[in-house]
This record gives C-alpha cells, sequence and structure tokens, in this order.
C-alpha cells in the first residue's frame, strides 16, 4: 500500500475515533496499528510528556514488551537519556542506529537488550507553537539506517500525533464545558427554560422550572411559551415578542409577566431574556425571577389601601389631612359635605380656621399647637360652612409624620349636631311618654274608682233589698243584680291590677306562702261553690323566698279563682291541689284541679287579652292574660297541661329574689 | 260618724249600721273638712266626739288620709276615744297599704258595708 494511502487511512480513523469519543490511547494505538501492519520490522511507541513537563509517559507502544513499556514509563527527560529522552529534552530528533554503541542508550542498553530492540528513532511531537507534547519512536530488532522516506514518514506521524492530541483536547475540553453548562442550566436554582424564536415551542426547560410550575421536562417540551400565560396576556406576549425578539442583544430585561402553574395559581415573575443557538435552532434562553411574593404583598397593600380608602370615603365623620397651619390637604366625602362645597378644589389653600366660627378660632389656635407637639386632644366648636349653616362639632386629632420627616395633622370631625339634636328630642319625647304614662295611670286609677264608688252603692242597696225582702222573686232579681255587679267590679279589679303589674315597681319580700295560700282562699270564699271544693294544700317552703307580695297574689287569686269557678259539676269530688316548692333559685308553684278542663287547641289563645273560652262563664278575659304578663313580670314562667273532662295542671316557676335584687 | 262625699253612701252606711245598732247616734259629713272642723270645735267637749268614724278615702278638698294626718294633731284624749276604719271602695295597693300602716286606722273596709262586717266591728268594739 502506498505511504500516502497509509497515512490518509490513519488520519480518517484517528477522526472517526475522535469523534466517537473515544480514549485518547485507543486513538492513538490506531495511528500506530497502520505502520506497524505495513512495516512488520518496526515496533513504534507514542510517550507524551507529564504535566510537568519533565518526565515521559508510556501511551501507546502495541508491540513493545510489556516489561519494557513498564520501565520507561515516568522516566525523567535529558541529555542522554535514550533517543526519546533527549529528543523530548532537546526538541530535536534523534536517529539511534545500533542502541548497544551509541551514548544515549548508555545506562539503558541492557534493558534494550533483553527486549530485543536494536535501533530506535525518535522524533519529538511538538504543538503550533513548537512546545514538545512528547515523542514518537521507531525501534528495530536489528540495526537499522533510515532511508529519506522514513524519515519524512517519521516526522508526519509526529505532526499527526500532535493534530490528534490537540483535537483530542479541543473536544474534551468542549464536553468539559458542555458539561458545565448543562449543569449550571439543569441545576441552576433560577427556573430557566429555552424556546424556540419561530415555532415559541419550549426545546429545554431546567429543575428549577418544573418545581415551580409543576409541569413535567416532558410536558413542556409539548407546550409553547403562551400555554404558561393567563389567556388575556396572551395577545401582550405577542406584541411584545413581535417588537422585541429581533433585537440582537445579551440578557435583557424583558419584564414583568405573570404566568400560570399547572394548578391554575398565578405566578408573577420578572424575566430575563438572551438569544442563543440551541441544536442550530434560533432560541431564547430565558431566565425567570419569581416575584409572587413581592406581587402579592404589593396587591394586598393596594387592597388594604383601596379598603381604607373606601372606608374614609363611607364613613360618615369628616377625616382632613391638614398642614401644621391648618391648611387643607385631604379630605373624604363627608368632610366636603360638611364645608358645604362640592370639590376638593374648592378648599386648595384654605384653612380649616377659615370656616371655624370667630368665638372659637383662638382656642382652635391653641388646640392646632397642643396637637403639634405631639397631644391627642379632643376639641369642641362651631363651624360655618360655604353655604353659612353652622354646626356644632367634635374634633379628634394625630399629629402625622410622614418618612420623609414632614408633619401633617389628621383630624376627624364628629358632626354633632344631630346628635345633639336628636338627643333633645330623645329626651322631650321621653318626657311626653312618661307624662302620658302617668296621666293615663291616673286616668285608669281615677277612672276605675269613678266605676267602682257606684257600683259598691249599688250592691250596698242590693244587699239592704235583699236582706229586706219577704218576697221570693224579688230575692231571686236582686240575686241577679248583685252577680251583674260583682262581674262588673272584677273587671275593674283586673284593669287595676294589671295598670299596677305595669307601673309598680317589683319590691321584694319575703314570701310566706303557708299565709298567701290560706288568704287567697279565704279571699275566694265569696264565690258560690268554693264551700264544695277540696283543698289539698302542700309547701315545702325551707328555703326563704322573696318576691312581690302583691303580684304573688295577684297570679294566685286569679288561678285558683279559676280551679274553683271551672270546677266540673259533674265531678263528686272536685278538688284544687296547690304545690308549692321553694329553692335558692325559684320557687315552682302547681295548681291542679278535676275541672272541666280546656280543649288541645284552645290552650295557646287563654292567655291573651279579652280571650274567653265560653260567654256563659262570668269572667272578664283579662284574668289569665294579667297572670301571664305578671308572671313575667316578675321573672317566671307558666305553663298549662289540660285535659277536657278530667282537668288543668297550671305550673308556675317563679324567680327567687332572696339574693339577687330584681332590675 | 260617717265622713264621705257621696250621700247615697252615707244613707247605705247609716242604714246597715241602724240595722244593727238601733239606738247609735250617727253624725254625717260629706267633707273631711267640716268633718274636722267638728272635732276642732268639740275638742273640749269629749261626750260629742263619736266613738267610729268610717272615713272615706276619695273625697274632694280633703281626702280620707289627709283627714287623719289632721286628726293627729288633736289631743290625745280625744283621739284615744276614737276607733277610725277606712271604708273605700278603692282597689289601690297603696292605699290599701297605707291604711294598713297606720297605726290610727283599725282597719281597711272594702265597700259596700254589710251587716256581717258591722257585727264584726260591733263584736270587736264592745270586747
Amino acid at each position: 500500500m502506498p505511504q500516502s494511502d497509509i497515512l490518509e487511512e490513519i488520519r480518517s480513523g484517528v477522526f472517526d475515533k475522535l469523534f466517537k469519543g473515544k480514549k485518547l490511547i485507543e486513538i492513538l494505538e490506531s495511528i500506530l496499528r497502520p505502520i506497524e501492519r505495513e512495516n512488520e520490522t518496526m515496533l513504534c511507541s507514542i510517550l507524551l510528556l507529564d504535566e510537568e513537563g519533565k518526565h515521559l509517559l508510556s501511551t501507546a507502544a502495541p508491540r513493545l514488551p510489556k516489561f519494557y513499556v513498564d520501565a520507561i514509563h515516568g522516566g525523567e527527560i535529558g541529555l542522554g537519556v535514550g533517543s526519546c529522552g533527549t529528543a523530548a529534552y532537546t526538541g530535536e530528533s534523534v536517529i539511534v542506529e545500533d542502541i548497544q554503541s551509541h551514548p544515549y542508550w548508555e545506562n539503558y542498553k541492557i534493558l534494550a537488550k533483553k527486549a530485543g530492540l536494536a535501533s530506535c528513532w525518535s522524533e519529538p511531537i511538538k504543538n503550533e507553537n513548537g512546545q514538545v507534547l512528547g515523542t514518537f519512536a521507531i525501534y528495530h530488532h536489528k540495526i537499522a539506517h533510515p532511508t529519506n522516506k522514513h524519515i519524512l514518514l517519521i516526522k508526519q506521524l509526529a505532526k499527526i500525533v500532535a493534530v490528534t492530541i490537540k483535537h483530542f483536547d479541543t473536544i474534551n475540553q468542549l464536553k468539559a464545558s458542555e458539561q458545565k453548562y448543562r449543569q449550571m442550566f439543569e441545576d441552576n436554582p433560577q427556573p430557566m427554560y429555552i424556546f424556540d424564536l419561530e415555532t415559541f415551542r419550549f426545546l429545554n426547560v431546567n429543575h428549577a422550572i418544573q418545581e415551580l410550575y409543576g409541569y413535567s421536562k416532558e410536558e413542556f417540551l409539548n407546550m409553547v411559551i403562551f400555554d404558561i400565560r393567563p389567556k388575556e396576556d396572551r395577545p401582550i406576549l405577542k406584541k411584545f415578542l413581535k417588537s422585541r425578539l429581533h433585537r440582537e442583544s445579551n440578557l435583557l430585561e424583558a419584564g414583568y409577566w405573570r404566568h400560570i402553574k399547572k394548578n391554575g395559581e398565578l405566578v408573577y415573575v420578572q424575566v430575563s431574556y438572551q438569544p442563543i443557538l440551541f441544536n442550530n435552532r434560533k432560541a431564547g434562553y430565558i431566565l425567570i425571577n419569581d416575584i409572587s411574593e413581592v406581587k402579592n404583598a404589593e396587591i394586598k397593600l393596594k387592597n388594604s389601601e383601596n379598603r381604607l380608602f373606601t372606608i374614609l370615603e363611607t364613613i360618615p365623620d369628616c377625616v382632613i389631612i391638614m398642614d401644621l397651619s391648618g391648611k387643607f390637604h385631604e379630605i373624604n366625602q363627608a368632610g366636603l359635605s360638611l364645608f358645604e362645597v362640592e370639590t376638593k378644589e374648592q378648599l386648595l389653600g384654605k384653612s380649616v380656621l377659615d370656616f371655624v366660627e370667630k368665638p372659637y378660632q383662638e382656642s382652635f389656635r391653641a388646640f392646632m399647637k397642643e396637637i403639634a407637639i405631639g397631644n391627642n386632644v379632643n376639641f369642641e366648636f362651631k363651624i360655618i360652612g360655604a353655604k353659612g349653616s353652622s354646626r356644632w362639632v367634635e374634633k379628634h386629632a394625630t399629629l402625622l409624620k410622614l418618612e420623609d420627616g414632614s408633619c401633617f395633622i389628621l383630624s376627624v370631625l364628629h358632626n354633632l349636631t344631630g346628635e345633639k339634636e336628636s338627643q333633645l328630642l330623645l329626651k322631650q319625647q321621653n318626657e311626653a311618654l312618661k307624662k302620658s304614662n302617668t296621666e293615663l295611670d291616673r286616668f285608669v286609677y281615677s277612672t276605675s274608682h269613678d266605676l267602682r264608688s257606684p257600683l259598691s252603692s249599688m250592691m250596698g242597696l242590693a244587699k239592704i233589698i235583699q236582706s229586706e225582702t219577704r218576697e221570693a222573686d224579688t230575692y231571686e232579681h236582686i240575686q241577679m243584680i248583685q252577680n251583674r255587679i260583682k262581674r262588673l267590679d272584677h273587671l275593674i279589679k283586673d284593669i287595676l291590677s294589671y295598670s299596677f303589674n305595669k307601673r309598680t315597681e317589683i319590691v321584694p319580700t319575703h314570701i310566706d306562702f303557708d299565709k298567701v295560700v290560706s288568704n287567697t282562699i279565704e279571699n275566694l270564699e265569696h264565690i258560690e261553690t268554693t264551700k264544695k271544693i277540696d283543698f289539698e294544700i302542700t309547701i315545702d317552703n325551707q328555703t326563704p323566698f322573696h318576691s312581690d307580695l302583691q303580684r304573688i297574689y295577684t297570679i294566685l287569686e286569679n288561678l285558683v279563682g279559676n280551679a274553683i269557678k271551672y270546677h266540673n259539676p259533674l265531678q263528686e269530688k272536685p278538688f284544687v291541689k296547690i304545690n308549692v316548692l321553694v329553692d335558692e333559685k325559684e320557687a315552682k308553684i302547681t295548681i291542679e284541679d278535676n275541672g272541666i278542663g280546656i280543649e288541645k287547641d284552645l290552650q295557646s289563645k287563654i292567655f291573651d287579652m279579652f280571650y274567653r273560652i265560653s260567654s256563659n262563664q262570668e269572667g272578664s278575659g283579662i284574668g289569665l292574660y294579667l297572670v301571664n304578663e305578671t308572671v313575667k313580670n316578675i321573672g317566671g314562667k307558666i305553663s298549662l297541661i289540660s285535659k277536657p273532662g278530667i282537668g288543668s295542671i297550671f305550673t308556675i316557676v317563679l324567680k327567687n329574689y332572696l339574693y339577687e335584687y330584681p332590675n | 260618724m260617717l265622713i264621705d262625699d257621696v250621700e247615697m253612701d252615707l244613707y247605705i252606711n247609716q242604714y246597715v249600721i241602724k240595722k244593727k245598732w238601733e239606738d247609735c247616734i250617727i253624725q254625717k259629713f260629706t267633707s273631711g273638712i267640716d268633718a274636722f272642723a267638728y272635732f276642732k270645735n268639740n275638742e273640749n267637749q269629749l261626750e260629742n266626739i263619736p266613738d267610729i268614724i268610717f272615713l272615706d278615702i276619695n273625697m274632694p278638698l280633703m281626702n280620707g288620709f289627709e283627714f287623719v294626718e289632721a286628726f293627729k294633731t288633736l289631743k290625745e284624749n280625744l283621739k284615744s276615744k276614737c276607733a277610725i276604719y277606712i271604708l273605700s271602695s278603692s282597689f289601690n295597693p297603696l292605699e290599701i297599704k297605707r291604711a294598713n300602716e297606720d297605726p290610727y286606722i283599725k282597719a281597711f273596709i272594702e265597700k259596700p258595708l254589710t251587716a256581717d262586717v258591722v257585727s264584726v266591728i260591733n263584736h270587736g268594739f264592745f270586747r
């Protein structure tokens, strides 16, 4: 094979292996192999200098004996250190035709003889700057003289090795920097992505952005950059890309954007952009700075500002910010109407003092001075609005120190006029009401007295007639008149009790239930049927009970009276059981009868005013209403269990005012 | 003695009392002022002073209680001779309470005066 073909074979083999990323030793061996194949007597070696540049390292020598290669590995270069040591040291080619006789080999000829090596031609491998990288050597088993052709070959091979090493280094450096770049991209804590400038597809994304947005790399690579934006922001981005993207520029600010995470959450980001080539495509390299927290805080602030503003604008009190001389700076809606102007501009350059009524101006100035030295003071004065209305206001003010050191007074003016007026009105109404109540009470009393007075006269006369007549009919008729008078008299009494209950203060005294119950029954003896009733009274009042005596009588007389009046005429043994049980909190009173009872659907109505179950019963229709009102009045409750034909049980629970006084 | 501004009540009361105590002397006054004047005029004629006074409360110019207050200013021997009973149609608990608490008032009697009540008073009075 011609020498040029061999060299061509070597070159293409080397480049193939370089691009396949093979190891250096493998690549260098591929240089030696074709030479040794074509020249069977040649044994080649490549030694490379270490980083120090002082020692030769055996790198490739496929046909040399292993012990020889190991022996020369790491040998220091120098004049007379074999062919290679000397060549590397001097930077000149060293052709030793007979190792055994050459002075350079003096120290190594035994080793060479052992390895069966007789000659060694060595050529230094130099880079483009002439720096020695190593040596290329050809050994023979016999003493050998190189021809010109050989010299040329050895120099060409040394060059090929130099170029190979250079390419190898470059590729390695490239690889390292690529690795570095990849790491910087992939593991960067800042979210980043690369997108195609034409298709807007994501070309690459790093871990941080996957974490922030919640999309996996695969998902990103199937998306375009518009997909991570809110719909309404997409046209803005398109416009922006059109105007900015093709400008050649290094890392540039690309503004603030809103992005959307996979879960729909908004992210506020600050974006930096740099155009790059990625896999031979024009791409944009995007650096994302998540500023959501800042933005959210900003939004919150804005919201709270808005809220504050809304509050200020809607509160009915006037809020003013003025300078220390009293000049208006800011005022709310309520303030405008207080000062009787339409717009803030009308107050421009004016002072609050201009609106203060003359007699109060002096104290207003003093008040402002107090505020200016940091005292929080309140002050009442009168102001005159732009349209001349005079109003009472109360002023609360505070000194407002701004960050730049300037001072203002924040003050709230509360319009007292309405308050004062309504207070007055309320007082007047209250007095009028009191008066009319008193008048009404007096009226009820005097009227009822005036009504009772003639009734009692009629009753007295009727009784006289009844006691004297001998006519049976007259006796009956007089009795009928008396019944009607009694009926009317009860009504008047009930009305009076009602008025009494409403009007009179509760005066708790000790209630002796034994006495109260027996008095009650005694008071009811005027009712015909009382004598027929069997009373059963159980009273447990070991705990003293305090309440309003008069009201207790009202309650008991009405309930026991009803129990007597509405007894069952068919019942052989009509009874009324009165049970009283007192403890520290309350008294429980039950009044049970076996009377006519009350229909279920009427039970809720019997406490209504003027409600009467039947018209042929005597009664005013006020009794139970009065009982209910009175019970409520002294802190009690009333309940009823009743069955027609069987009887009724009224249960009253009354508050014990033993330790507590009623309000 | 009966003190009441209503003539008819005076008549009824007199009638009822006469029925029980046939021979008693009854003086009638239609106002507290007249009655008090009578006491004033007879301060030294103890024989003219009644044993019992039935006194109405609700009267014009001087009501029953005002009369009692005036009565208290009279001489001791005179006062001790008289027993005052309030005879009223009033149902005002405050008035009843006041009557019960006043040491010069024997009792509060609700109108109308009946034979039974007169008997009770009669009984108490002579005992």
